[in-house]
């Protein structure tokens, strides 16, 4: 670029240069003629000035571009031009008006042509000042030159700008383009979740590298970021399902829990039976059932004989073992679907489903007879106070009773007249019988 | 030959031109002069010529002409070993006659009769021409007296105007054609009058009996140099330039007889003392150049102007008789040149 400017500006240095060369020239040429001319001009002889200026158009006046020569008189009148034919006065050329009345050299270009004319004139003086010499240069071969240099100047313009087209080209792609494109393909892959992608290192520390090295650092805190954060997610996941297992494990034992409250609400703490309340919803609930199968059932008022005297005689702790081995005996001897509770003290309440009061005295004469059997350990074998018996009162429904209380009201008269009876019998409701 | 000629008029001295001239260079263009001469004096015996007839234009005074030809007559004589005769025409016709008929041998001839002469003779042959102020052709102008009040050609207009001869090319036809350009009939416009020789004409202009007149260049000088009374002339217009003299040679002579003569004048110039002494009566011409045919065609485009203007070219151009006297000034003519 700078070599093209270089290349112009020397195409005008040379046009101001080939110019200043012409009318050099010219003038040079004008003084060598001054001489002879001013002589015949001072002896009046115009034919010496015609032979001057035609000898030189002849020869000189060709090669050097000069197109006319022509010598004025004091007046301004032609006296000879190398045109021959132009003699006097020429009122329509400025140029001798300008000519004639300048004291020193004078120098013009006419444009007015097709070609440009370069137009000298410089006075004749040898002593004093006999007329006037005019000149007219033909600019055209210097033209042509010039157009000449112009077309090279612009050619060597046009390659210069051409190569550092180029050669920009190159040195961006190279420094920006590729580096660029490297950088625009590397966060692709980032954004497609290759985090590990990084941009080369680059030589030098240009933009364009110190652009790669920041986004290699900001690719190294994405990675290193999104892994903590990965982390961090896996770690609060784990926890979540630790948390739900606990949950789930409370749950459990809460249910256990809630089911055990729920036993220990209805069970006797003692015997593992039913406690009073238990019994007495049993109870509403085989009433219930009996209603609507109109099945009677039967229940047993179960008393131990004498046992303020057992615990007298053993201590309550085995009384309440004897109580635990006689709840034992009676679950052994009764069917799964029977109830057995302890309903206070040494008392025990049974109820036997769908059961009428022939076998209902059948089962409590059994469970009698298996107390009256049985050896309690504690009080060892030759100990006459080793044996319990029971007393039993038996009632069915609905033929004893119409309602809970008045059944359990039954069967309590039942065991009643059992303990009047001497104790150690079964004792059906309304003296339906039984035996010692 | 041209080249020959050249390398003559700068390298060459003179009498001994055959030894001192003869380079390399001119024995390979040309046949060395001895050799040119040898053929030349062979065609004269044979043809039995031992003199030839040199005829002059008399456009100046006879004894003047004679003055100035001579010594180069017999400078040229000398070296192609032949007497040569100088012949004064009468009038411009009159030479213009002899050399059609064949009455002359060699003969200098104005532009304008050489043109002439050729179409009544097709086989006469120019061969050489000469330089004047180093210039091969000359100016034609047309004048007033110094103290004239004319200063164009349109103020001639019914003017008396002296013309040298209308056989002379700067004395009548180029100054015609000239008028006629600038809108003025040489014929019916002006009272034209031939004196018969340039320095007539001129004297008939400085003493105005004439308002204007047509001369060449070498009469301008010639007359402010013989008048004594300090009286001069304004130049009101020029002609375009015209080629000098024709050197012509008769149809029948003997070519190699032309190139002889040609290579003797050549031998003559202002380059070498001796050509210098020779050519001292006529001072401005500086030596002689080898021309063809086509050397005059200006003239001819002149004449044929002058013909579709219908000059009368064939009318006689006798001098007057009043200007009989005009000879007396012809005591200081130095130049050759019509």
């Amino acid at each position: 670029m700078v070599q093209a400017s270089f290349g112009l500006a020397h195409v005008q240095d040379e046009e101001k240069r080939l110019r200043q060369e012409v009318v050099k020239r010219g003038f040079q040429v004008q003084r060598a003629l001054a001489v002879p001319t001013s002589v015949a001009l001072a002896n009046r002889e115009i034919e010496e000035l015609d032979a001057v200026l035609w000898r030189f158009s002849q020869d000189d006046g060709r090669d050097l571009d000069i197109q006319s020569v022509a010598v004025l008189d004091l007046g301004g009148r032609v006296l000879a031009h190398t045109n021959p034919t132009i003699f006097g006065f020429q009122s329509d050329n400025a140029f001798f008006a300008a000519a004639i009345e300048a004291s020193g050299p004078l120098e013009r270009i006419d444009a007015s042509g097709e070609q440009p004319v370069l137009q000298l004139s410089m006075p004749i003086e040898i002593g004093r000042r006999w007329g006037t010499m005019t000149m007219e240069l033909s600019l055209a071969s210097m033209d042509a030159r010039l157009q000449e240099l112009r077309g090279r100047a612009l050619l060597n313009a046009v390659g210069v700008i051409l190569l550092s087209a180029i050669l920009l080209y190159l040195f961006i792609s190279r420094t920006v383009l590729q580096p660029v494109l490297v950088l625009s393909e590397t966060a692709q892959r980032v954004s497609n979740g290759q985090l590990d992608a990084r941009v080369p290192k680059r030589e030098g520390g240009d933009q364009i590298a110190v652009l790669g090295q920041h986004f290699n650092e900001m690719t190294r805190s994405l990675q290193s970021y999104t892994s903590e954060l990965e982390a961090k997610v896996a770690s609060r996941t784990e926890e979540l399902k630790e948390s739900n297992r606990a949950l789930a494990r409370a749950n459990e034992d809460l249910g256990i829990a809630v089911e055990k409250l729920g036993l220990l609400a209805r069970t006797d703490s003692l015997t593992g039976l039913f406690n009073r309340r238990a019994f007495t919803e049993a109870l509403e609930v085989e009433l219930r059932r009996t209603e609507r199968h109109e099945r009677p059932f039967s229940l047993l008022m179960i008393d131990v004989d004498y046992f303020k005297k057992f615990n007298d005689s053993f201590g309550h702790p085995e009384g309440d073992r004897l109580l635990i081995e006689l709840s034992e005996t009676f679950r052994e001897h009764l069917r799964a679907m029977d109830v057995v509770a302890r309903y206070g003290g040494e008392e025990f309440a049974v109820i036997l489903g769908e059961t009428h009061m022939e076998d209902a005295v059948r089962v409590a004469e059994k469970l009698r007879v298996a107390v009256r059997n049985q050896v309690f350990r504690e009080a060892g074998e030759g100990n006459p106070a080793a044996r319990v018996t029971v007393s039993i009162g038996v009632a069915t429904y609905p033929q004893d009773a119409s309602s809970s209380s008045g059944l359990i009201s039954q069967a309590d008269q039942a065991l009643y007249l059992a303990k009047e009876a001497g104790r150690d019998l079964v004792v059906s409701c309304k003296g339906s019988g039984g035996e010692e | 030959m041209r080249f020959l000629w050249l390398l003559l008029l700068v390298g060459c001295g003179g009498g001994d031109v055959d030894s001192k001239g003869g380079g390399p260079l001119v024995e390979t263009i040309a046949p060395p002069l001895s050799v040119i001469f040898e053929k030349s004096q062979k065609a004269l015996d044979e043809a039995g010529i031992d003199t030839l007839r040199w005829g002059l234009t008399p456009y100046m005074a006879p004894q003047e002409l004679y003055a100035s030809y001579q010594p180069i007559a017999e400078v040229v004589g000398d070296k192609m070993g032949v007497e040569i005769e100088l012949v004064m025409g009468e009038t411009y016709a009159d030479l213009e006659g002899q050399v059609v008929r064949g009455e002359v041998d060699v003969a200098v001839v104005s532009p304008y009769s050489y043109v002439r002469a050729k179409k009544s003779a097709p086989g006469l042959r120019v061969f050489a021409s000469h330089v004047a102020k180093g210039s091969a052709n000359y100016g034609s102008y047309i004048i007033v007296g110094e103290e004239s009040e004319l200063e164009t050609l349109e103020d001639l207009r019914g003017k008396t105007f002296a013309f040298v001869d209308r056989r002379s090319t700067s004395g009548y036809l180029f100054p015609a054609i000239q008028m006629l350009r600038m809108g003025v009939h040489p014929e019916d416009d002006i009272k034209a009058e031939f004196y018969q020789t340039h320095d007539r004409v001129f004297d008939a202009v400085v003493e105005g009996r004439v308002a204007a007149g047509a001369t060449y260049d070498g009469a301008l000088r010639q007359g402010r140099d013989r008048r004594r009374d300090g009286r001069g002339v304004r130049v009101i217009a020029k002609a375009p330039r015209i080629p000098h003299e024709a050197y012509v040679i008769r149809q029948g002579l003997p070519v190699e007889v032309a190139d002889a003569f040609g290579a003797a004048l050549a031998g003559i110039s202002t380059g070498t003392r001796e050509g210098r002494a020779l050519l001292a009566p006529m001072l401005r011409i500086n030596g002689f150049i080898q021309v063809e045919d086509s050397h005059y065609d200006a003239v001819r485009r002149v004449e044929a102007q002058a013909e579709t203007a219908g000059l009368r070219m064939e009318a006689p151009s006798r001098p007057l008789p009043s200007e009989e006297s005009g000879s007396e000034q012809g005591e200081a003519n130095e130049e050759q040149t019509p």
